[in-house]
């Protein structure tokens, strides 16, 4: 890749990043299109420049990628801007799986109150559908506000960063899709080499503390039985280990480890679907099997987005620039 | 304290960004894309910023009044502009306006 195209891919995927998703994709390509265009035309004025402080020059000139985005977004903004939303998507994920993780505890008669100003999780003995419900709302709409203001915050930055002169070549390098971060390579692997060594070397660690007739008992909560579906969680975690040992040493996350994620999401999904038919697999059964219902549920969603985002990115694996030229 | 010239500058750019959108309307009777519009725009008189032009070309194809392709050219892949039905008769009403305005104010300002 020449210099001039490196330039050009930082300074689009600059613009890009500030830009809603749905946009983003459109935007860059065009983008990318008609600079390479203004610069084809310098160049040509200006026989015999060097074609990298041509396009520096140029970009200088086109202004900081925060002002450009400014620009192409739509009159009225989000609440929860391009930049935050994947945190508040992960965010709003996280609270309400907890909540419903404890709505349906609560369902199957264990209750739980935790108060974690500003979110509400209490599902005591008197708590009421009506209360459910609006302890999810409350939950919900705290997490809006709160971004809705860290994103005026960012954006106060955005237009701090449009302001004055800027210089091109502090730039960063685009983002490697494929990459991904240290942390999410390594918790997969320990996570699944901990149930591997728990469920095969030490079950009985696995315990529940509860009150019965007004004592405290610690039991095991794996049921004898448990043994029976060894085999079938083991070819799971182990086909998950060896994906995620495979993303590891990559330190990517290419197209065909997406499908692999998927296939051994529907195999995981299938194990816990025999667990919960074929049971019992815990002492606590039938009241864990709300719990399994929603690690299903769970896995069926990431199938479903992951399907659906590896089909959208199959269709367009690229660098912006790079679809500029036919 | 705001400085005088930056205060005309905010108003001429108010009276620019409307016969903008016009002479954007009028020039893409013809199909074109973004730096083709851009350099046909400057030979004619009106230099529009780079960054102002584009955005308003894909706001103007939100609202309606253009449309777009991406063309393959010299290996370059280009997105071309064109008025659609709605455009050409914004455009035709918007003249109307602008004539009506140049000659009142041309009446007042001499």
């Amino acid at each position: 890749m020449s210099t001039r195209t490196e330039w050009i891919d930082r300074y689009v995927a600059e613009v890009a990043r500030r830009l809603p998703r749905r946009q983003r994709e459109d935007v860059a390509r065009e983008l990318a299109s008609l600079i390479e265009d203004e610069i084809d035309a310098r160049l040509e004025e200006t026989a015999g420049r060097d074609p990298e402080s041509v396009t520096l020059d140029y970009l200088a000139e086109l202004g900081p990628p925060a002002q450009v985005a400014r620009r192409y977004r739509s009159e009225r903004p989000p609440l929860v801007g391009p930049r935050l939303y994947p945190a508040f998507r992960i965010s709003v994920a996280v609270v309400l799986g907890v909540y419903a993780a404890l709505a349906a505890l609560w369902i199957a008669g264990i209750h739980t109150t935790i108060e974690m100003v500003p979110f509400w999780f209490r599902f005591a003995a008197d708590t009421s559908w009506y209360e459910v419900f609006v302890g999810a709302t409350a939950n919900f709409g705290t997490l809006v506000v709160a971004f809705a203001l860290l994103d005026r915050l960012d954006r106060r930055g955005d237009r701090a960063d449009t302001t004055g002169s800027w210089d091109p070549t502090s730039l960063p390098e685009p983002p490697d899709p494929e990459r991904i971060s240290r942390v999410r390579r390594i918790v997969p692997v320990a996570i699944l080499l901990l149930l591997l060594l728990v469920f095969h070397t030490a079950p009985g660690w696995l315990r529940y503390v509860a009150v019965v007739d007004g004592e405290w008992i610690v039991a095991p909560l794996l049921h004898p039985n448990y043994r029976t579906f060894l085999p079938w969680l083991d070819a799971w975690w182990l086909s998950a280990l060896a994906l995620h040992a495979g993303i590891l040493v990559q330190g990517r996350k290419p197209a065909w480890a997406r499908w692999a994620d998927i296939a051994v999401d529907v195999f995981g999904a299938w194990v816990l679907w025999r667990i919960v038919s074929d049971g019992p697999f815990t002492t606590l059964d039938p009241a864990f099997k709300p719990l399994i219902g929603i690690v299903l549920f769970g896995l069926l969603v990431a199938v479903v987005i992951q399907t659906v985002e590896n089909v959208r990115d199959a269709g367009r694996r690229h660098e912006p620039t790079r679809l500029s030229r036919a | 304290m705001v400085q005088s010239s930056e205060v005309q500058e905010n108003l001429s750019l108010e009276i620019r960004r409307g016969a903008i959108v016009l002479a954007v309307l009028g020039a893409l009777v013809e199909e074109a894309y973004g730096y083709a519009l851009r350099k046909s725009l400057s030979e004619r008189g009106l230099d529009v910023e780079e960054g102002t032009l584009y955005p308003l070309l894909r706001r103007l194809e939100s609202q309606g009044l253009l449309r777009s392709r991406w063309r393959v050219e010299n290996g370059r892949r280009r997105r071309y502009y064109r008025t659609t039905d709605d455009g050409d008769a914004v455009r035709a009403e918007l003249t109307v306006d602008w004539d009506d305005l140049t000659r009142a104010m041309e009446a007042i300002l001499s």
